[in-house]
């Protein structure tokens, strides 16, 4: 049915410039886009996924913090069907503009200094997502609903249960309009929360943002949705499936269990990731000993399993030595659990190694030993980037290490 | 940037090299298997096929442009070969380029015989005019650097090397031997010999200055009417040019019947192995049936999974134990593997029970159904008793096995056989279930 109709040129934009300093030593070498998920998976995927499921076929990524991982992954985008004629993924960094150099100042700051990209494709729509969130969504049904109330703007919200500080909250009336928005609101109207999920006809949001670039910073929940909320044609959609924000430690954490769930299905939300970036076509098939024992687990490419696994998503190319018990964590690629040596709770960045005997989330905090803000109220433990915990040493629960150190 | 996988930096130029991979094998003890594919295409390790080792055994040995020589159902082999990316075979001066039969000048019609094969592709040569060609085998599981075949070769000044193992005396038979001076010049052949006077076997890796092969590949096949490198091509060299035999100590198998395949698969998972996959930079297509877009292995909570190698987009909630699956299996609640390979997408129901078994692609295992039941005997197979005699039982793609049905040892299933539809409950110890339903030649 959807694919008789002829959609309007429609130009896809990934938010995917984001650092957060929520999530401590995983993003201080990478944006939050970029962040490995699911094993051999980033998170940015499921954005670029969506979009490949809808047809769209030009695709911009904009990204100012550490993009190299991101440029390495997306690549020319053929992972996501982006290549041919008229079609095309592009990495979009700020630039030297004849004027200024201008590094971006907010997100739709981003768009705005990438308008002649837009404009460049005769974009009719364009749809902005925020590339940092866990979800399927036929943005198709979306455009569909947006083009049937001649919307200017349809966001896309979802209800929450708990209200949090950190979203933006919107109130729609009877037909679907939104008639209130808040961003990071002291009290939230309501348990819609926004999901970073923008449908723009392309001239309003070219409007807006010419009218706000005089701002020091540009902000879409900020500045531009109240902006295009006073012309008063601004819809809501209501996803009622599943979604993920990885704002947080503790949420990215959480996403896992989900994954383990079967909550998340990424076969049957068809996510697609660049398996040269993510180094899969040099590793074998995951290897199990005979002396391992596995369950709920995700054990990805070039694996090799020798301990005990459970509750856990290991990424590509994880050694797991005898003896070893790793419960309830994430391990991304090549990160080393020696013999004998115990995880639990915690989050293991790439080629981080956990020495022989040494004991990861086992311990309880030392009294009053938390240095500065408390990164995960669960108490997960983060091993940082190519880390060393010596054999025989000890990290309590929620004890940070940071990239390349060695303890 | 090298890649640390790949081969010690060689002193010769393998740019210039061309190597040709025989990829017609038929292979017909693999049963089953080779019903809708070649030798070559065979799934091997879970999620390659077994022309990927010499394909990456080229890669790794800094080989730039391969040809591949097709004629026995080649659709599989060529969807999987691509465009030749995934062993670097693409770019300006970098190639892998399928070689099918073609209608020619005179008489065309099929390839008659390995040397056959490659003099009518004489065009395909002179126009990469290299000073060196290789001559590969497709068929077999092994890792040798050709570099250092071909620095051998340059320094015993041959005009053609061929690389041989030692194997016991006893299984010579099984070859073509060689036999070679102190000086590792070769003196004879002997082609499959009842008895065998040498130990030495020759792996079907040949190397052969350009010009000389171009010369005899005329004389054999042109004028003498020869189309085969072991009966008539070599024979007739060594009369003529200085051969040498290149002594190869790594690791090579022919995986050519089922209970070879089998073993070899079980050499994967034991750490000891020569066979050491993590290190072999073995590399296949993942763009091939979108091997790539599966998730990682999924290992459910009252799964057990040991002494086996899964893949991605495996879905385990049974028991899998001495056993390598491929990508996309799925094996149910209750459900036990066990010494068995399980190839993509093939899926064992709730409780049955799999034991010393090869499911080829899609095949379905009904619940509670017991397959390889040692309970049903141990009768050697009547249709093929030389090669399904030692137990294995071997399932053709596509072949669906009713709920609660009895399979027994050495027995073979047709390719797409639906037993429940042939109203066959148990198949006892070595007999077979023939299939003539709807066939398809791809696999």
């Amino acid at each position: 049915m959807l694919s008789r109709i002829t959609f309007p040129q429609t130009t896809g934009m990934v938010l995917a410039g984001g650092r957060v300093g929520e999530l401590s030593v995983l993003t201080l070498e990478r944006p939050k886009a970029a962040l490995p998920f699911a094993g051999h998976f980033r998170i940015v995927d499921f954005a670029l996924s969506n979009m490949a499921r809808a047809g769209i076929t030009n695709v911009g990524i904009l990204s100012q913090y550490r993009p190299s991982s991101l440029i390495d992954h997306i690549g020319v985008g053929e992972s996501w069907d982006f290549v041919g004629l008229e079609r095309g993924a592009k990495i979009l960094p700020p630039y030297h503009a004849a004027e200024a150099t201008d590094w971006y100042r907010g997100n739709a700051d981003a768009v705005l200094q990438n308008l002649s990209y837009l404009e460049g494709r005769d974009t009719q729509i364009a749809l902005i997502v925020s590339g940092d969130h866990i979800y399927a969504m036929d943005y198709r049904r979306l455009i569909l609903e947006h083009l049937e109330r001649g919307a200017e703007l349809t966001m896309a919200f979802k209800r929450i249960p708990e209200p949090d500080r950190r979203y933006g909250y919107g109130v729609l009336d009877a037909s679907g309009r939104v008639v209130e928005y808040a961003e990071k609101p002291a009290s939230p109207p309501g348990d819609l929360v926004s999901l970073t999920i923008y449908v723009f006809q392309m001239e309003p949001l070219a409007e807006v943002l010419l009218a706000l670039r005089e701002h020091d910073s540009i902000e879409f929940g900020r500045d531009v949705i109240p902006a295009m909320l006073a012309r008063g044609r601004v819809y809501g959609h209501i996803h009622d499936g599943y979604w993920a924000y990885t704002r947080t430690v503790d949420s990215y954490y959480d996403a896992h269990r989900d994954l383990l769930d079967g909550k998340i299905d990424i076969d049957a939300w068809q996510v697609r990731t660049n398996n040269v970036d993510n180094g899969l076509v040099r590793q074998v098939p995951p290897i199990f000993r005979a002396w391992t024992e596995a369950s709920d687990c995700l054990i990805s490419e070039g694996c090799i399993v020798e301990g005990a696994v459970r509750g856990s998503v290991l990424g590509p190319g994880v050694r797991i030595g005898r003896g070893a018990v790793v419960e309830a964590s994430i391990l991304f690629g090549d990160a080393v659990v020696e013999p004998g040596a115990r995880v639990r709770a915690a989050i293991v960045d790439k080629r981080a190694l956990i020495g022989a005997q040494a004991a990861v989330g086992i311990d309880a905090p030392a009294e009053g030993g938390a240095r500065g803000a408390v990164v995960s109220a669960k108490g997960i433990a983060l091993v940082g980037k190519a880390a060393r915990l010596q054999p025989g040493s000890r990290l309590p629960r929620g004890g940070i290490v940071a990239p390349g150190e060695e303890r | 940037m090298r890649d640390a996988a790949r081969f010690p930096e060689q002193r010769f130029d393998m740019r210039g090299v061309l190597a040709l991979i025989l990829a017609g094998g038929v292979g017909s003890r693999l049963n089953v298997l080779v019903k809708r594919r070649a030798k070559p295409a065979v799934p091997f390790g879970s999620v390659y096929r077994i022309i990927d080792f010499t394909l990456s055994n080229a890669m790794n040995s800094g080989i730039e442009r391969v040809g591949i020589l097709t004629q026995y159902l080649p659709y599989s082999l060529t969807r999987h070969l691509g465009r030749g990316e995934s062993w670097g075979l693409v770019g300006r001066a970098r190639e892998a380029r399928i070689l099918p039969p073609h209608t020619g000048s005179r008489e065309a019609d099929w390839y008659r015989g390995t040397a056959d094969a490659i003099h009518r592709n004489r065009d395909y040569i002179q126009r990469h005019a290299p000073e060196i060609t290789l001559v590969l085998s497709g068929d077999h599981i092994y890792r040798m650097d050709y570099a250092a075949m071909i620095e051998h070769h340059i320094r015993a000044r041959a005009g053609a090397t061929i690389a041989v193992m030692r194997v016991p005396l006893s299984q010579a038979h099984l070859f073509g031997t060689i036999l070679a001076d102190g000086e590792d010049r070769i003196t004879g052949f002997e082609e499959k010999p009842a008895q065998p006077t040498s130990d030495l076997v020759s792996l079907g890796v040949y190397a052969f200055q350009t010009d000389l092969l171009l010369r005899a590949l005329d004389e054999v096949c042109g004028l003498q009417g020869g189309s085969d490198f072991g009966r008539d091509l070599f024979p007739f060299l060594l009369e003529r040019e200085r051969l040498s035999a290149y002594r190869f100590h790594g690791y090579w198998q022919d995986v050519g019947t089922i209970k070879a395949y089998f073993d070899t698969t079980m050499e994967l998972l034991d750490p000891d192995s020569a066979l050491d996959l993590p290190r072999w930079n073995v590399r296949t297509n993942l763009g091939e049936d979108r091997l790539g877009d599966h998730p990682p292995a999924y290992v459910a909570s009252a799964a057990r999974v040991r002494r086996s190698i899964l893949a991605r987009g495996c879905r385990i909630h049974g028991t899998v134990e001495g056993s390598a699956l491929s990508p996309g299996v799925i094996v149910e609640t209750g459900a036990v593997v066990r010494d068995s390979i399980l190839l993509h997408d093939a899926r064992v129901r709730a409780g049955a029970v799999v034991e010393g078994t090869v499911a080829d692609k899609q095949v379905e295992i009904g619940p509670l159904a017991r397959v390889g039941d040692p309970a049903l005997g141990d009768e050697i197979s009547r249709a093929f008793p030389t090669h399904l005699d030692q137990g294995m039982t071997v399932i053709g793609k596509g072949a669906r096995l009713p709920a609660r049905c009895r399979v027994g040892r050495n027995v073979s299933i047709d390719p797409g056989a639906d037993l429940g539809r042939l109203e066959v409950d148990t198949v006892a110890a070595g007999e077979s279930v023939r299939w003539e339903g709807e066939t398809e030649e791809r696999s």
